[in-house]
């Protein structure tokens, strides 16, 4: 049924993921220069539901290991530390991941996302069990599922060069 | 007047200008002991108060390769790339500098083993951490804007007038005063005062030292002396650059840190030669096949026809290395060492380098934090000496003595100060005003 559904995702991206009362909707990558080791993934995640749940893991065929991440902000300093546990996604409310805040840590990537792509995640929750997410890869700078990134600076490349 | 009465008139003169100008810089000297104490020890509070943006566990695998650190630090932190400071130990974390999206210079901290990116921070330069950017700005007073490095260019000055007047008191004269140690027995003023001159004959070739050393800084003396050594030959060779195209960019200004006599140099120019930028790679392999030291920064060129500078200072002085590459090209353009600096250039950086406590390692940071713990002992009990003497509700300045004439011997060395610090020379003339306008309010009194 969930590889029906995760076939049925991917043809039609728009379409939120629904294992029985989770919901993943906006779920997107950035783009990676060339070399990137790493690659972050946001998400929102809706609990209809009226048990409490938990993200606890994902895994996907471009990354050797996924991590969940927090950021915490102090002053002018954000730190970026593994989440062993988690994130909580209490019933009947909605929990976004988004580049300023938790998110998804793709490590160890055996291939570059390509802007425009749409790659599988693989998420585990602790009672829905794992959910295949479609992720749109959108441009290295998003901030949003539907943000094309531009009319902001553009990073520079001199890192991605290799001749 | 007799030998006696003018040596005492001299004597007297001294000790007024001795107190007058401690009272003003006191605060001063107080504020750049307690700062300069604290950053001696930057790097170690650096590794304290950050250690889990600055160090990684070590790992026995190679560290990735510094396309593939500043590429995740680009995709956590969108932005411009601007620096990549590799790891210098195996322990710490790569830094990567990118002008963000806000506008603003950030450090991004990666762990070299893995590219995850464990945090960023306001880009603070040389300094490391915005704690410590404050107290180098708050050391050389430029919180204040140039004003503030006026101000310290002058307590720096007067600080060697201190130093000079203070051992003129110091000289026992067969008086029975505390000279290496306080008198025995000496209790309330006269302990503190032995203490003052004790602590002082001590630690007085360190304030000189630390004053000097300070200097080439700052916007009066610093450029008067810059000038002047050039003019004489002494700055860097001229014929040093000749075979490669110029920019009009100070040295100064395109990095986080300059070797001071090459400060105003101009930054070399990349060709534009329609290329694509070498790969920065390439550049790391390159500066790193010439033997520059571990810690080393990296700048990437911010336009098109920028170079990259790869450049360290570390505590050894003789592996100080500035390397300029053609972004295009990755040709070195001009690669420097100590030796290249001229005598002056070699003995600015050494004297920088004991000053910030580098020099001669763990040892030189526990000299100078004595030292400065020192200077802010001679300013309290100054102010002691002066508190306990001062009569209820005044000033209780030395008196100006009714018949104000400056000793002869004094006024030589006044003016000679007064030329070598300028600023010095300026205050020294306002107190003058001040105390011949004392002087002639109290002739009018008592007429
Ligand atoms: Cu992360």
């Amino acid at each position: 049924m969930k590889t029906i559904f995760a076939a049925v995702a991917l043809s039609l991206v728009a379409l939120p993921s629904v294992a029985q009362d989770i919901e993943v909707r906006e779920a997107f990558a950035r783009a990676t220069l060339p070399n990137a080791p790493v690659a972050g993934g946001y998400l929102t995640v809706a609990n209809h539901g009226d048990r409490d749940d938990r993200l606890t893991g994902a895994r996907a065929d471009f990354a050797g290991e996924a991590q969940i991440h927090e950021m915490t902000h102090s002053g002018d300093v954000m730190r970026m530390r593994e989440l062993p546990d988690g994130v909580a996604i209490p019933a009947g409310q909605e929990v976004h991941l988004s580049t300023g805040s938790n998110h998804l840590m793709f490590m160890r990537l055996n291939r570059g996302l390509v802007q425009g792509d749409t790659v599988t995640v693989t998420l585990t929750f602790e009672k829905a069990g794992d959910i295949d997410v479609p992720f749109i890869v959108g441009p290295i700078n998003a901030r949003s599922f539907d943000d094309d990134g531009s009319g902001r600076t553009a990073p520079a490349d001199h890192g991605g060069h290799s001749h | 007047m007799t030998a006696t009465a003018r040596s005492s008139a001299l004597y007297r003169a001294v000790w007024r200008w001795h107190f007058y100008a401690g009272l003003i810089v006191l605060p001063f000297v107080i504020l750049i002991a307690v700062t300069g104490a604290i950053y001696l020890f930057k790097d170690e509070i650096n590794d304290a108060a950050y250690g889990d943006l600055r160090l990684v566990p070590a790992q026995e695998v190679p560290a990735l390769p510094p396309s593939a650190i500043t590429a995740a630090a680009l995709g956590m932190h969108p932005g411009v790339l601007r620096g990549y400071s590799p790891p210098a130990t195996r322990d710490r974390a790569a830094q990567v500098k990118i002008a963000g999206e806000d506008g603003l210079k950030d450090t991004v901290y990666v762990d070299p083993y893995t590219g995850v990116v464990i945090g960023t921070a306001w880009d603070s330069g040389v300094s490391g951490s915005t704690a410590m950017w404050v107290v180098r700005k708050l050391h050389s007073l430029e919180y204040a804007g140039w004003i503030g490095n006026r101000i310290i260019e002058a307590v720096a000055g007067w600080m060697v007038l201190l130093v000079a007047t203070g051992i003129y008191l110091w000289l026992p004269r067969g008086r029975n005063v505390g000279t290496f140690r306080p008198r025995k027995g000496a209790k309330g003023r006269p302990w503190w005062r032995d203490l003052h001159a004790a602590t002082g004959i001590y630690v007085a070739g360190f304030i000189v030292f630390l004053a000097m050393t300070g200097l080439p800084w700052s916007g009066v003396w610093g450029k008067q002396f810059y000038d002047l050594s050039y003019a004489a030959g002494l700055g860097m060779p001229d014929g040093y650059w000749n075979d490669v195209p110029l920019s009009t960019v100070p040295m100064a200004e395109a990095l986080d840190r300059a070797p001071w006599i090459a400060e105003h140099q101009p930054m070399p120019m990349s060709q534009p030669t329609g290329g694509i930028p070498a790969a920065l790679d390439d550049v790391v392999r390159k500066v790193e096949a010439l033997g520059i030291h571990p810690g080393y920064d990296l700048a990437i060129p911010g336009d098109a026809t920028g170079v990259f500078t790869a450049s360290v200072y570390p505590d050894d002085i003789a592996q100080e290395r500035v390397i300029h590459l053609d972004q295009y090209s990755g040709e070195v353009l001009f690669d420097m060492d100590l030796s290249g600096l001229g005598t002056l250039g070699r003995l600015a950086e050494w004297g920088v380098s004991i000053h910030m406590g580098q020099a001669f390692g763990l040892a030189n940071q526990i000299v100078l934090l004595i030292a400065c713990a020192a200077m802010v002992l001679m300013c309290v009990s100054g102010a002691v000496i002066w508190w306990k003497r001062r009569p209820a509700g005044s000033l209780g300045a030395p008196a100006v003595p009714a018949d104000w004439t400056i000793p002869r011997g004094i006024l030589i060395i006044a003016v000679l100060l007064g030329i070598f610090f300028p600023l010095v020379g300026f205050s020294m003339l306002a107190i003058a005003a001040i105390e011949l306008g004392l002087t002639a309010t109290r002739r009018l009194r008592t007429a």
